[in-house]
C-alpha cells in the first residue's frame, strides 16, 4: 500500500522525493498517535460525512500540523462504497478516497496552492479485488496510497496524463509525479489539509 | 470383423453433430454478445429538477446512461461525480468549452469493470452541485453545462445534451441567508461537508442557519447535510428527524437518499442504539 512511499530520498523508493519531500513514520509526532483498533467497517459511503467521520476514529494528530511539520493522515479500510466494492464483478472498483478541499493541476506561487485534504481512506479488500477482476496487474494496491495522499497535497489528476496522480485502470500511467505536479508540490507552505 | 466400421460410422456422426451444434450454438449467441467498440452509442442526457436558481444554491443533476440501441453494449456504472469518469464542462457565450473543476469535495481512485447495458436499460445517478459553486457560477445569468463520459480505459466519451440553468440574485429572506453563507466565509463550501474547521463548527452552522433560514430554497440542503452528520456521528435519533422532513419531499434530489437513510435506521433499530 505504501511501497512507493518509503522514509527515502531515492525517487525508487519515495515517489515524492522529486519534490524534495521525504515521509517519517512518526504518527504525526508522536508514534502513540498511530492506531490499530478502529471498529471494522465493511463498507465506506462515499459522502463527505461518511469520510470524515471515518477518518476522524484515527486522526489524532491535527494538533501537531504546522508548516514546519506537515502531517499526512492515511487510515487503511476494506471497502469504499456499497455500489463500488466490485461485488458483483459488474461494479466499480473504489480503492481509496479523500475529500479535498480544493485542487488545482498548475500553480505559479504558494499563493495558488489550496488547502488539499486532512487524510484518505484506502480499502485494502476493494484494491486486491479490483486488481484481480479487472486485471490491472497490482497497480490498485500500489498506486492507491501516494495517489491519496496526493490529493491531500490538493493535487487533481484524476485523468490521462497525470502520472501516478491519473486513475488507476487508465492505461499504464507512470508512478511518478509530472512535472505539472512536482511545481505544485514544490511550492507548498502549509501542512496539507491547514488553511 | 464388421463392428470396426459400424463404429467408426458412429463416431463420424458424433463428430458432425457435434460440430454443426457447436456452430448453431455460436451463431444463435450472436446477437447477445456484447459490442464493447460502441461505448459511444450509449446515450448520456443530464437534466436538473428545475431551471432557475439563486446564487449558491445547490444544483442538483441527475445523469441518465441509457441503450437506445438493440444490441447489448459494454459500458459501466460510474456515474458519481467523485468517481472522475463524469467531467462536466461549461459552454460560454463565444461557444468556448471549459471544464468545470472542483466538482466534488470528494475524490476517489476508481477503476471501473464492464458491464453490460441491455437495449433499453437505464443508468441513473442523482446528485447535486455544491462545491466552489462561487467560482463556477459567479454571478447571475444563463449557464450552458454539458457532462462528458469516459469509457473503461479512458479512450472513448460520450457527451451529454447541453443543460441550460438560469442563476438569479435573491432577494428577501433568500438574501439575508446568502449573506449569511458569505458572512461566514463559506461561499465556496457551505453545503458540501467539507470547509469547516471542525465538524461540531460545521453543525453548529448548519443548525443556526436551518433555524433562521429553513423556509429557503438553501434550507432542504442545510438539512439533510446536517442530517448526514448526525448519522455517521451516531445520532440516529436527531439524523432520523432531519431525514424524516425530507423523505417525501419529491421535488428535493436526495429525498430518495433520505428515504433510504429512515429505511435503513428503521431495518436495523439503530435508533436505540444511539450514542448518548
Amino acid at each position: 500500500m505504501l511501497s512507493e512511499i518509503r522514509q527515502s530520498p531515492n525517487p525508487t523508493q519515495n515517489v515524492y522525493a522529486p519534490a524534495y519531500i521525504r515521509p517519517t513514520y512518526d504518527g504525526g509526532g508522536a508514534t502513540g498517535n498511530d492506531t490499530n483498533n478502529i471498529a471494522f467497517s465493511l463498507n465506506i459511503p462515499l459522502t463527505a460525512a461518511a469520510i470524515n467521520s471515518q477518518l476522524n476514529l484515527g486522526r489524532n494528530s491535527g494538533s501537531n500540523e504546522s508548516d514546519n511539520f506537515w502531517v499526512v493522515y492515511v487510515q487503511i479500510g476494506y471497502q469504499g462504497d456499497l455500489p463500488q466494492d466490485i461485488v458483483p464483478a459488474t461494479e466499480p472498483a473504489t480503492a481509496g478516497a479523500t475529500t479535498q478541499f480544493g485542487s488545482v493541476d498548475d500553480v505559479t506561487s504558494s499563493a495558488g496552492v489550496v488547502t488539499g485534504g486532512q487524510g484518505s481512506l484506502v480499502f485494502i479488500e476493494s484494491s486486491r479485488d479490483g486488481d484481480l477482476t479487472i486485471m490491472i496487474g497490482d497497480d490498485f494496491k500500489v498506486r492507491t496510497g501516494p495517489h491519496e495522499v496526493g490529493h491531500q497535497f490538493g493535487l487533481r489528476g484524476d485523468a490521462p496524463g497525470f502520472g501516478i496522480m491519473s486513475q488507476s485502470g487508465s492505461g499504464g500511467e507512470p508512478l511518478r509525479f509530472v512535472d505539472r505536479h512536482l511545481n505544485v508540490l514544490r511550492w507548498r507552505i502549509k501542512s496539507p489539509g491547514q488553511p | 470383423m464388421k463392428e470396426k466400421p459400424r463404429s467408426i460410422t458412429a463416431m463420424t456422426v458424433l463428430l458432425v453433430l457435434l460440430v454443426v451444434s457447436t456452430v448453431l450454438y455460436g451463431l444463435a449467441q450472436e446477437p447477445s454478445v456484447p459490442h464493447s467498440m460502441n461505448f459511444s452509442k450509449l446515450t448520456l442526457k443530464i437534466r436538473s429538477t428545475k431551471e432557475d436558481f439563486v446564487e449558491l444554491e445547490p444544483i442538483p443533476i441527475v445523469f441518465n446512461l441509457r441503450n437506445e440501441t438493440d444490441q447489448t453494449i459494454v459500458g459501466h456504472s460510474a456515474l458519481e461525480l467523485s468517481n472522475n469518469f463524469v467531467k462536466l464542462f461549461m459552454i460560454d457565450d463565444k461557444g468556448e468549452i471549459h471544464e468545470i473543476q472542483n466538482l466534488s469535495p470528494i475524490t476517489a481512485n476508481t477503476a471501473v469493470a464492464p458491464r453490460e447495458i441491455s437495449p433499453g436499460e437505464n443508468l441513473e445517478s442523482k446528485q447535486a452541485l455544491a462545491f466552489y459553486l462561487d467560482q463556477s457560477f459567479p454571478r447571475p445569468g444563463n449557464y450552458r453545462i454539458q457532462a462528458k463520459l469516459y469509457d473503461a480505459s479512458w479512450t472513448n466519451e460520450i457527451k451529454s445534451n447541453v443543460l441550460t440553468i438560469r442563476v438569479h440574485a435573491p432577494d428577501g429572506q433568500t438574501l439575508q441567508a446568502l449573506k449569511y453563507i458569505k458572512n461566514l466565509g463559506a461561499s465556496s463550501y457551505f453545503f458540501s461537508g467539507v470547509g469547516f474547521a471542525s465538524k461540531e463548527q460545521e453543525r453548529a452552522a448548519l443548525e443556526d442557519f436551518i433555524a433562521n433560514f429553513g423556509e429557503t430554497v438553501y434550507g432542504d440542503y442545510a438539512t439533510f447535510s446536517l442530517g448526514e452528520l448526525y448519522f455517521y456521528d451516531k445520532k440516529y435519533k436527531k439524523a432520523g428527524k432531519r431525514f424524516s422532513l425530507l423523505e417525501r419531499k419529491a421535488d428535493f434530489v436526495f429525498g430518495d437518499k433520505a428515504k433510504h437513510y429512515l429505511e435503513r435506521l428503521r431495518r436495523e433499530n439503530t435508533i436505540s442504539a444511539e450514542t448518548p
